[in-house]
Parts: structure tokens; C-alpha cells; sequence
């Protein structure tokens, strides 16, 4: 007998039997409260090739094939011809630079890169830890993850300190207050106004609670000739826990005695006299529990805050609230913000999500020459207006690819 | 820091709800669908479902085929009881709240004893240290097996005085100690080379010896061979050339004698002390040394890309998302049977893919080709087509 297929869907036999199964139905226990699916096509790193047909592909308008001057486009250190080439499959966690010709980027097991101009060069630390962070001093540089080891460029080795690697990066253990050294913590984001003292570190510890068991979530750094990396508490756990910044994500400000940090279940604070001994802070109205992932501050009255579920918040000088940004044309996670001027904002987040703010409002600007890979992105500078650098799970992006 | 939320299924094969399912039964039934089974027989069978062949091509000579049609009822052994969520999401062969019958909960567990239901039925689990001797479930595991009367099992006895019953190791219960040992304050101990516990308990040797030389470089007066005053080596040196005038030489956290005389660590491996204090070779290439282990910064979720900088397990309050971690970053994955749906993070993997006939085997993938169908397993329920019924097939 021929066997003739019929369209096989979903199944599971039903047992028909009396007595089994059937006959206890109430009201139907289902309830009507089911979360709504992400409308966003699933097509992360998980999602091969062969798995993304042109149908699957409701995307493909932001993905373009062909660079241009306005698309996005690599220009990193990932060229599977180039021995410099970092791991495809590293995370570039961090981008920053001093100009458009001095750009370092940091990632996972301790990616390093840095961009002249012209070309991108691998540099190494000899460490496998997982680099977040970097702080780029004037004539230094410092890469970390978490408080119990940094790396650094161009600081003065101390007596019985390691050797540097072939590029000049050496491992330091910073000193804490005692008592103080959070060995658990990740530093998630930095910030450090130009020719401040103080890095400023929003830190995250593997528990997530934000309860009275939680410590400190902002702690500062800062360099120091006699012992080359110092730490402590910024704000007190106490102080924390009153005002929601024990687990945080990110931090910025517009100066160096004025910065906002935000973190897990929608904090946000400000922080007062940043570079004195005694920070205050202060709690604001989000106007969410979603978690922030990044902050981005314009000016003593203008910040952004962009977070998990295209959540994204806009302070525009009041007292106590951040504004809710409506029309946001993603729902993915949005992982990092940064800009130039109040018109010229940029948001990364999951799947290849880029977004930029003109002013006016936010739009989705593509990328081209990356297959239908949908790299999540992880952070963003902007060396100038219009001239971003991204970065993400195995992409550099640059407008037009552009160095 | 945020982390994705990934399946740890990864999607199902089957992404819409089509109404039909097609497959030979005479002689293939135990192919194809296996999880509705009654639990009164096939018992040993794993939940599963086997899809039909999906060659197209032509059956066994004889074989029948069956049409399977969407069904408003339940699989065998599955029931909605009056605490269901969804619709036929008990099992009754296997949950511990409904053993067999809705509300026929397993008895709790305690010191001594727990249950697990399998097969529709309670079952007796005793815990370590205990055992059901006199055969009566309602007392449970009722008779310790750390005693002369019952050590290790039920009636065996330990009838010397000089050898008590005594816990060897984890679950080891025998009468006396092993050859050399003795029991001391703290179980069995080793008395041939104890400086506190030397040829008898409690028998505790000076580091000196009156009028005798003085201990030669690393070297102490001690337990040897179950009698003191012997010269031995301190803790991580050894006396490797046998030559008592140079001391215990050899120090055996170095990379040439890493734990012993010749052990030699090979290239870009150190000697450490371990967790236990034990010299050992460490890291083997793709590896780090870390609080006494050589873990992967890439894949270690307790050390991911930073020894001791830990994932978050999930969000408060309880979550199916458990945590990973990915080429040195971390990241969250739901466990097999949930999605993340929503893709908040702060509600983990919030949806019950198993059982969810809105979003059954994944997200959005719903089961309503006929009223009151359920989810079984992540797959929406068929039942073989009644008689003149012919199967139809429904659209996405």
C-alpha cells in the first residue's frame, strides 16, 4: 500500500479510552494572561544558515548586502584572512577611543584591539579573563572585568609585580579599603570624565537580588604612582540599598562631578560631587522595572537610558522622573547608548538592532556585509557626530565602513 | 549586565498547527506515538514521540495506514486535574502530587525516607543510613544500619566487641575498620604514619627526640610505620635520594617533583596545591588556575571569563532559566520544556512550552485545530480519525 504522507503537524495521540484522560474537564484552566511572543524573528547566533529561508527572513530590510555611506558596516578586528584577527565568536564588549585614529576595543578572554587609522592590530595581555571595561587615560590604558585584576598599558610596574606582556599590557591587583574588595563582582560599565580622578564603576555580583543581603553597585578606581590601582565604595551599601543602586549596570555623565548610573529593575540615580570624598546620590523615577543596560548623558539635563524589551527613558530635567520613550521601533534588548549632541544619540541591542536619534526621533539604520548573522551588540562611542564605532559578537561596525 | 535567554531545546521541527498526522500502525506502532501509552502497560517506556517516516515512500507489504486527527483529549496517563494550569499537563505516571489519581499526593520526604512516583505509584526511597527491614510501608525506612545489630543491611551483625560496626566511607557501613586502621575520634584512621594517631588512638608523637640528633633540613621527629620518634619529612618535601644527611631535599610543589620524586610537570604547567593541598600539574592548555582548580574561563558558568566572577542564576523568586556561560560571557538558557517568550529577562523563561497549547514546543506555536486541543510534551494531541472522517488539514 502506498503510503501517502499527509501534512504532519504538531501531534500527540489522544488516548480514547474511557477513564483516562477525558471526562475531568473543568473550566477551561488555561488562562487568557499568556505572555505575548517577541514579534522580532528568532535569528540569533543560534539560528544557522540553512535555518533562515527567505520567508523566515522578516528582517532583511535593515540587512542589506551591499555597504554605503549611510549602513553600517564591519571595519574591525574580525577578517578570517588576517592573522590579527580576533575570534569570531568573541563578544566585543567595549569601544572606546580619544580620536577617530586611536580606537581600542575589548572583549571576551582577553580580546584586545586596537585601530590606528588605518588598520586594526590584536593586542595581547595574556590573560583568558573577560575584558568589559576600558579606561583611557592620557597616556595609558586600563582594561578590566572584575575588581581583582586589571590590566594596564603605560603604567609604572611596582616592585615584584609582573612582567608586561610583548604589548606592553601588565596585570594589577588594585588595593581596597579592607573589607571592601568585591572578589564577586563584574564591573558591567565605567566611566570617567576627561582628566578626573576617579573611574567610576557600576558593578554587578553573580546574586541578583537587590535586597538588604546586596552590596555596593558603584565603586571608583583610580591610578596612583605609589600603588598604581586603588579602590573603594563610592557610595555606601547602605546608601544603596536605600536608593536602588546595589546591582547596577552602567554609568555617565556630562561632567565629572555629575553622573548618572542606572542598573537591574530600572534604577536610576544621580550622583553628586563625583570626584569628592563623600558622594551623594539620589533615586529617580524610571517609570520601569526593566532592566537598564546603558546610559548616556548630553548635558546637566539631558540624559538617555536604554534597557531590556526596547525599553528606552529620556531625562529631560525634571526633578524626580525620566520620561517614558514611546514608538521605540524595536522590542529587543537594548544593550548600550552614547552620542555627540542631543541630536545625535545611538542605541545597539540584540539580533543587529542599531537605532539613532536625530533630534526628531528614533529610527532602525541598517547594516550590510554580514550575512544573516544577527549579532547581539554590545556597546558604542562615537568618535564624531555621524562617525560610531560598534561593537558586538564578532563584528566592529562603522558607518560605511569607514575608518 | 544583561544576559540572553536562549532554549536549550532549540526549536521544534514542527512550527505550525496543521491538523493531521500520518502513520502506518499495524506493525510500527511503538514508532510513533509513544507518550499517551496506557500506564497500566508498556511500562519502561520513555515518554516520546517518533515522528512518522517522512521519506514518502510506501509502507511494509500489509501495513496499514492510520490518519491521525486533532483531538480535545487527553493522552494516556495525562489528565487536567482541578490544580492544572493547562489542559492535560498531569501526568499521572510521574508527578508526585497526582500519583495515579488526581490529588493523590506522594507522602512528603523526612530524615529517613522519600518518595518518587513512577508508574502511577508512590515508591519507598531510604536514605542513607536506613532501611525498611520490617517490609511495612507505613513505618517507612524505620531501622538505622549504622548499628551492631544492622550494620550496612538488615540482620547483619557485628558481634566482636573489637570490631564495632563503623562507617568506612559515604555509605559504607562494616564491622571494623580496614588493615592499619583504627577507630579513632572521627571514624576509621589511618595509625601507620598519624603523628596524632601513632599505632593507637590518641597516641600523640613528640617532634623531638631527648639526647637524639637534631632533625636534619625539613626533617621532623614523628609516626612512621605506626611507631614515633622516626625521622620523616614535613608537609610538600621529600627525601627522594634516600640520604638522610641532606634532609627531605626535594620540594614537592616545585615542577620536577610535583607531588612525588619525578613527577615532572609538563611545558606551560605549574606545580599548585589543589582544593585538597595535593601538589598537582596545572592548567592544562585552554585552562586557568583558580581557587585550587584549572577551570575553562569560556564555558565555566561559577568562573566565566574571570576566575570566581560567577553568572547570575536566574531571577528571584525561582526560574526555569539556569545560567551559562558563552565564549567568556554569560548568558542564561531555558530549560528544556520553557521559552522566554517575551524576552524579559526579569521573568526568566516565562512560558511552559511542554504543557501551553497558546505556545506549544515554542513560542506562538498554538494548538487549535479543534476546540479544547491540549499540549502534551510540547506537541499539540492527535487521535487516530473516526471512521469516514477524513483528515483535514488547517492553515496556519
Amino acid at each position: 500500500m502506498r503510503l501517502v504522507l499527509w501534512i504532519v503537524g504538531a501531534g500527540i495521540a489522544a488516548c480514547s479510552a474511557a477513564g483516562v484522560g477525558g471526562g475531568e474537564y473543568g473550566d477551561d484552566p488555561e488562562d487568557a494572561s499568556m505572555p505575548t511572543p517577541t514579534p522580532e524573528v528568532e535569528a540569533g547566533p543560534d539560528v544557522g544558515p540553512t535555518e533562515l529561508d527567505a520567508s523566515a527572513c522578516t528582517d532583511c530590510e535593515y540587512f542589506p548586502e551591499t555597504c554605503s555611506a549611510d549602513v553600517l558596516c564591519p571595519n574591525g578586528p574580525f577578517d578570517a584572512n588576517s592573522s590579527e584577527s580576533l575570534d569570531v565568536r568573541t563578544s566585543i564588549e567595549s569601544i572606546r577611543g580619544r580620536s577617530s585614529k586611536d580606537v581600542w576595543v575589548v572583549g571576551a578572554l582577553g580580546a584586545i584591539a586596537h585601530f590606528d587609522g588605518v588598520v586594526w592590530k590584536r593586542s595581547d595581555a595574556e590573560t583568558q579573563d573577560t575584558l568589559m571595561n576600558l579606561w583611557l587615560r592620557e597616556s595609558s590604558e586600563v582594561a578590566l572585568g572584575g575588581f581583582g585584576q586589571v590590566y594596564a598599558r603605560g603604567v609604572e610596574i611596582v616592585d615584584g609585580g609582573a612582567s608586561p606582556s610583548i604589548d606592553g599590557w601588565a596585570p594589577y591587583s588594585p588595593t581596597y579599603v579592607a573589607g571592601q574588595k568585591l572578589t564577586d563582582a563584574r564591573v558591567v560599565g565605567v566611566w570617567a570624565a576627561p582628566g578626573s580622578e576617579w573611574l567610576w564603576c557600576a558593578a554587578q555580583t553573580s546574586s541578583t537580588s537587590t535586597t538588604t543581603s546586596a552590596t555596593a553597585g558603584l565603586w571608583r578606581l583610580r591610578q596612583r604612582p605609589s600603588t598604581p590601582f586603588e579602590g573603594n565604595v563610592a557610595v555606601a551599601t547602605s546608601v544603596c540599598r536605600q536608593n536602588a543602586c546595589t546591582q547596577m549596570t552602567s554609568v555617565h555623565g556630562a561632567s565629572a562631578d555629575e553622573l548618572w548610573a542606572v542598573g537591574i529593575e530600572g534604577s536610576i540615580v544621580r550622583v553628586n560631587d563625583a570626584e569628592s570624598a563623600s558622594p551623594s546620590v539620589r533615586g529617580f523615577n524610571s517609570q520601569t522595572l526593566n532592566a537598564l543596560n546603558g546610559v548616556w548623558s548630553a548635558s546637566a539635563s539631558e540624559a538617555w537610558a536604554v534597557g531590556v524589551a526596547g525599553t528606552i527613558r529620556h531625562y529631560t530635567g525634571d526633578p524626580a522622573r525620566w520620561d517614558i520613550v514611546s514608538n521605540v521601533p524595536t522590542s529587543v534588548d537594548l544593550n548600550a547608548v552614547w552620542g555627540t549632541s542631543p541630536s545625535d544619540v545611538w542605541v545597539v541591542g540584540d539580533r543587529g538592532v542599531v537605532l539613532h536619534y536625530d533630534g526628531n526621533g528614533w529610527s532602525r539604520v541598517k547594516i550590510a556585509g554580514i550575512g544573516q548573522d544577527r549579532p547581539d551588540l554590545k556597546t558604542v562611542w562615537s568618535a564624531a557626530p555621524g562617525h560610531p564605532w560598534i561593537g558586538g559578537r564578532g563584528v566592529v561596525l562603522s558607518l560605511g565602513g569607514k575608518p | 549586565m544583561k544576559f540572553r535567554i536562549k532554549t536549550a531545546a532549540g526549536a521544534l521541527l514542527v512550527v505550525g498547527v496543521l491538523g493531521v498526522l500520518a502513520t502506518s500502525c499495524s506493525t510500527g506502532l511503538e514508532r510513533t506515538v509513544l507518550l499517551g501509552r496506557n500506564p497500566d502497560g508498556d511500562a519502561g517506556l520513555t515518554p516520546a514521540f517518533t515522528p512518522p517516516e517522512l521519506d514518502g515512500g510506501e509502507t511494509d507489504a500489509g501495513n496499514e495506514l492510520t490518519m491521525y486527527c486533532p483531538s480535545d483529549k487527553c493522552p494516556a496517563g495525562r489528565t487536567t486535574c482541578s490544580t492544572s494550569r493547562f489542559r492535560c499537563d498531569v501526568d499521572l505516571k510521574n508527578d508526585q502530587r497526582n500519583c495515579g489519581a488526581c490529588g493523590a499526593a506522594c507522602p512528603a520526604q523526612n530524615t529517613h525516607e522519600f518518595y518518587e512516583c513512577a508508574e502511577g505509584r508512590c515508591l519507598l526511597y531510604c536514605r542513607e543510613d536506613w532501611a525498611d527491614c520490617d517490609g511495612i510501608p507505613d513505618n517507612g525506612c524505620e531501622t538505622s544500619i549504622s548499628t551492631n545489630d544492622n550494620c550496612g543491611a538488615c540482620g547483619a551483625t557485628c558481634t566482636d566487641p573489637a570490631k564495632p560496626c563503623v562507617r568506612r566511607s559515604l555509605g559504607d557501613y562494616q564491622c571494623g575498620c580496614e588493615v592499619g586502621k583504627l577507630k579513632c575520634v572521627g571514624g576509621c584512621q589511618d595509625v601507620t604514619g598519624d603523628d596524632k594517631n601513632c599505632g593507637a588512638c590518641r597516641n600523640v608523637c613528640p617532634s623531638t627526640v631527648d639526647g637524639g640528633p637534631a632533625p636534619y633540613d625539613y626533617m621532623y621527629y614523628g609516626c612512621v610505620d605506626s611507631q614515633c620518634d622516626r625521622l620523616k619529612c614535613v608537609p610538600y618535601r621529600a627525601n627522594c635520594d634516600g640520604v638522610d644527611s641532606n634532609g627531605c631535599e626535594v620540594d614537592l610543589l616545585s615542577s620536577d617533583n610535583c607531588g612525588a620524586c619525578g613527577v615532572v610537570c609538563p611545558p606551560g604547567q605549574a606545580c599548585r596545591p589543589d582544593q585538597r593541598g595535593a601538589p598537582q600539574c596545572m592548567c592544562p592548555a585552554g585552562t586557568t588556575f583558580c581557587m585550587g582548580m584549572c577551570v575553562d574561563l569560556a564555558s565555566d558558568p561559577a568562573n566565566c571569563g574571570a576566575c570566581g566572577l560567577a553568572c547570575p542564576s536566574g531571577p528571584s523568586g525561582g526560574s526555569s532559566a539556569v545560567a551559562v556561560c558563552e565564549f567568556g560571557i554569560c548568558g542564561r538558557q531555558c530549560i528544556v520544556g520553557t521559552a522566554d517568550c517575551n524576552g524579559n529577562e526579569k521573568d526568566g523563561c516565562e512560558v511552559n512550552t511542554n504543557n501551553d497549547p497558546n505556545n506549544c514546543g515554542g513560542c506562538g506555536v498554538t494548538c487549535n485545530a479543534v476546540a479544547g486541543q491540549a499540549c502534551v510534551g510540547g506537541t499539540c494531541v492527535v487521535e487516530p480519525c473516526p471512521p469516514g472522517e477524513t483528515p483535514v488539514e488547517v492553515p496556519k
